[in-house]
């Protein structure tokens, strides 16, 4: 009988434990793809960081936008190339141009981005537009990539 | 002693089995919330030209940021619901709004859903513009908000084109 009482006290323990972890905040799997993908644009993308690229694409990257191709080396050499960000380089704990939205689900995560862009035929006036980012992730790193961008 | 173990024993299985029990039932509820918005989106395109019941699956202030829709509600002069009504039906002969717009709208790519939104990923096979014999692959996005189960928000990534015009300046025949 005292054997069965420290194996009910042991596991009470172990099940305080694993509750405690969920109350710190332990990230659902749907939560991490979202500040991972965060994370990704604040300290990577954004402030064109080469060297982190390997931290979060993945060496097998697929690449939908079609004017870029697959793979994390061609991931890298766009982003050495891309527009260099402003003149502040402090990375933020928020990104620098934050989504409007993101919607995730399962190992997919969509950022929504809101633009002001020119009426083409009056540049005074300003309209909204959006934009998105879809992603997958896979053990931890962006495995695919999709947008709106067209030739 | 042997007793209050026993009754410690029950009654921390029973919380665990509560705890369990309302875990598994906040994932059902959530998974056919997620379903249910889904399928109302889903249903907005398979109704395609009719006009009525797609009206009808629309907040009464359902808000739109498409921004061909928001011209021509300048037009219109309507809001929410009855905008929408009144830019389509004025519309409803335009080429931009035959039905393999909505065929193509029920087969997308992927569909994420979370809470109250649903955003949906279409792939359109477009002519490339350095060589006309040959085609590439582009994506795009709906994205809706779903209150009470009608649609009540709507974003896509449509944009004003050079020189546009709606389809309530220019009618087809």
């Amino acid at each position: 009988m005292r054997s069965l009482k420290s194996v009910f006290v042991l596991f009470a323990i172990a099940t305080l434990g694993a509750l405690s972890l969920f109350a710190q905040g332990y990230l659902s799997g749907k939560d991490a793809n979202k500040k991972l993908v965060t994370d990704f644009y604040r300290l990577c993308f954004e402030p064109r960081n080469v060297d982190l690229v390997p931290q979060y694409i993945a060496e097998d990257f697929v690449e939908h936008n079609p004017r870029y191709q697959s793979g994390r080396d061609n991931f890298t050499k766009m982003l050495a190339a891309a527009k260099k960000p402003g003149e502040d380089p402090d990375i933020g704990p928020e990104m620098r141009n934050p989504p409007a939205l993101v919607v995730a689900e399962g190992d997919l995560v969509t950022f929504i981005f809101k633009r002001m862009a020119a009426d083409p035929k009056d540049a005074a006036k300003k309209y909204e537009r959006f934009t998105f980012d879809a992603f997958r992730i896979k053990n931890g790193k962006i495995a695919e990539h999709w947008d709106g961008d067209a030739r | 002693m042997i007793a209050t173990s026993r009754a410690f024993a029950l009654g921390f299985l029973s919380c665990l089995v509560l705890a369990a029990a309302g875990f598994l039932g906040a994932q059902t509820s959530d998974t056919e919330k997620r379903e249910a918005n889904r399928k109302l989106l889903f249903d907005f395109f398979r109704l395609g030209p009719n006009l009525d019941a797609r009206t009808q699956m629309l907040a009464g202030d359902y808000t739109q940021h498409n921004p061909r829709f928001l011209k021509m509600d300048e037009t219109t002069r309507k809001t929410g619901r009855d905008a929408w009504a009144a830019a389509i039906r004025g519309a409803q002969n335009h080429a931009r709004l035959t039905d393999p717009d909505f065929n193509l709208r029920s087969q997308p790519v992927a569909v994420v859903a979370e809470g109250d939104y649903v955003a949906a990923f279409y792939k359109a096979t477009l002519p490339d513009p350095d060589d006309p014999s040959k085609t590439y692959e582009a994506f795009n996005f709906e994205l809706v908000r779903i209150k009470d189960g009608k649609l009540a928000e709507h974003w896509d990534a449509v944009k004003l084109a050079k020189g546009w015009k709606t389809e309530l300046e220019a009618p087809a025949k």
